[in-house]
């Protein structure tokens, strides 16, 4: 079965539609913080991006921990690398996510 | 049988018309000028008639609408409750609540179509129309049969659905509530064990792995309340193979006998006994009975009556018997009448009956039927694509995808077929039903 961008972020879109008042208002806020550390000229300075780092490190490590709860089971239902691999891969997309929601709220952290 | 040309009928004029206006868009997308999808919209006054609502339907009539304009589309449907029926396996063995695969039409419906909510009747392709049951007599120039399959409670002795959730008797097809009450019956089963039937009819029927889901999961179930030992389970095909796909037929083979469960070849169910809890299968060696505790009963399948009765069914060959719709394999138009279309489990093709097939199937019915408004060849073609995440555990299932040559046809090349994973599971518990909502509205 081919894939398209188009499907993917339907498909996307279909599983936080529950969640997209919240999801409008996270990234509404976001934006805004991020107008407003680029007009003072602070948006990811040194010290944000270090503390984002680790805020997306802990949306990471936290999604892996959390990851199979989630699908009603336990670490012990992982049969095989390709396992392990995809649920690394998807808490790496958590993380990254994690790293560019924070960046604009740790921007505002005086130098 | 008559023969019919697209161009026969009571509004060869109007078919004429549109057909030239969508000459025309094409020959303009033709020269590069509109490379856009959206605006290749082929123009027309068509009337399109959709029989079902179901995911076919839906999916059809949202593709439809986007690729026509100015067509004049029609859906047909009682069905106000919309149903994930890929999740009803889930429901039945306790995973999910039966509130997760309840929906509704009215979500999927796009704008500007409409919506009779009435029941396909008769089906008369001479005279391009068809009869509701409420009299209503609506005409078409082009036709989507998209009605979904019956499931043929009738078809086992002794067998109505109001027996489901009592005397052992579960069912998981059709809806919420057999779902729901199969469940009670499994609970039970498995809290205090028995001898477990799990029966698997002749012929198509939808989600060829859900009686296969079913039994794992029960027999997972038992393993999970500490109660195996207390249970003796078979699986009852109805031939001597359990599943079409031969690589995945193999690996059942050995993955149901080495958990205990006991394979009774050609073994169709074609009887019950629900006060005496006894089950009458027709084998090679005359009918045999079975005592149960549980019985997991899959009725036949068919095309539902009126398309079963109408011209459009198949009259000859291995689809007859089910009255299945006639239609091209690979450009699902139906052979006689070239103004009708058909996709999802009505149609009789090798393959096919899933939620994946319909995913696959709809967009090429859809290109087509928009090539044939607009007087061009059908080049979309449906290879059969059909997919199961064939659970073996709570936890753990095979990706299974393949086409009509039962080759593997897998989407994700890094994950295999053949053996058990989490991820398949992770798709089916939090994924397939969202790209089953983005099908619903036409979008993958």
């Amino acid at each position: 079965m081919a894939f398209s961008i188009v499907g993917i972020l339907a498909v996307l879109l279909e599983a936080f539609r529950p969640l997209i008042p919240l999801i409008v208002a996270v990234v509404v806020a976001d934006i805004a913080l991020l107008a407003y550390t680029v007009s003072k000229g602070q948006f990811a300075h040194a010290k944000a991006r270090r503390l984002s780092l680790w805020a997306g490190a802990a949306f990471m490590v936290g999604a892996f921990l959390v990851g199979p709860s989630l699908t009603q089971v336990t670490f012990g239902s992982f049969l095989s690398i390709t396992d392990w691999v995809m649920l690394g891969a998807m808490s790496v997309g958590v993380g990254i996510a994690g790293f560019v929601l924070t960046l604009p709220m740790t921007s505002l952290i005086k130098f | 049988m008559s023969q019919k040309s697209s161009n026969a009928g009571p509004n060869h004029g109007r078919r004429k018309f549109l057909q030239v206006s969508g000459l025309g868009l094409a020959a303009t997308a033709g020269t590069g000028i509109m490379t856009s999808k959206a605006l290749a919209k082929v123009k027309t006054n068509a009337r399109v008639v959709i029989i079902g609502a179901g995911a076919a339907g839906l999916d059809a009539a949202n593709r439809l609408s986007r690729e026509l304009d100015g067509a004049q589309i029609t859906i047909i449907d009682s069905r106000v409750e919309h149903i994930y029926q890929p999740g009803l396996t889930l429901v039945a063995t306790g995973l999910w609540k039966a509130s997760k695969v309840m929906d509704e039409n009215a979500r999927y419906m796009p704008d500007g179509i409409d919506w009779i909510q009435a029941r396909v009747i008769e089906f008369d392709p001479e005279t391009n129309s068809v009869l509701t049951d409420t009299g209503q007599r609506v005409a078409y120039d082009y036709l989507m049969v998209t009605t979904g399959l019956q499931v043929n409670y009738s078809g086992v002795e002794g067998m109505s659905p109001e027996l489901i959730g009592q005397m052992g008797i579960g069912c998981v097809y059709d809806n919420p509530n057999h779902a729901t009450r199969t469940w009670n019956m499994i609970d039970q089963f498995t809290d205090v064990g028995g001898v477990g039937l799990f029966t698997r009819p002749r012929g198509p029927v939808k989600c060829a792995g859900a009686p296969l889901k079913v039994t794992m999961l029960s027999e997972d179930l038992l393993e999970r309340k500490g109660n195996r030992d207390k249970a003796q389970l078979f699986y009852t095909p109805p031939a001597k193979g359990l599943f079409s796909q031969p690589e995945i037929n193999e690996f059942l083979k050995e993955e149901l006998p080495s958990r205990g469960i006991s394979l009774l070849w050609d073994h169709p169910l074609v009887g019950i006994e629900p006060e005496l809890k006894r089950a009458t299968f027709e084998t090679p060696e005359g009918n045999q009975t079975l005592d149960y505790d549980f019985i997991h009963v899959v009725p036949p399948m068919q095309a539902p009556d009126p398309l079963a009765n109408s011209p459009l069914s198949w009259k000859t060959g291995r689809f007859a018997a089910g009255g299945w719709m006639e239609v091209d394999q690979h450009t699902l138009q139906h052979p006689r009448f070239q103004n009708v279309f058909g996709s999802g489990d009505c149609v009789g093709t090798p393959v096919g009956k899933t939620a994946a097939s319909v995913k696959a199937q709809v967009p090429v019915a859809v290109a087509n039927m928009v090539s044939s408004i607009a007087d061009r060849e059908l080049s979309a073609r449906y290879n059969g694509y059909t997919s199961c995440p064939l659970v073996t555990r709570k936890g753990q299932a095979l990706l299974v995808e393949f086409d009509y040559d039962l080759k593997m046809v897998p989407s994700f090349p890094f994950v295999n077929p053949y053996e058990k994973h989490w991820f398949p599971w992770m798709l089916k518990d939090r994924m397939l039903h969202a790209a089953y909502n983005a099908m619903l509205r036409g979008r993958v």
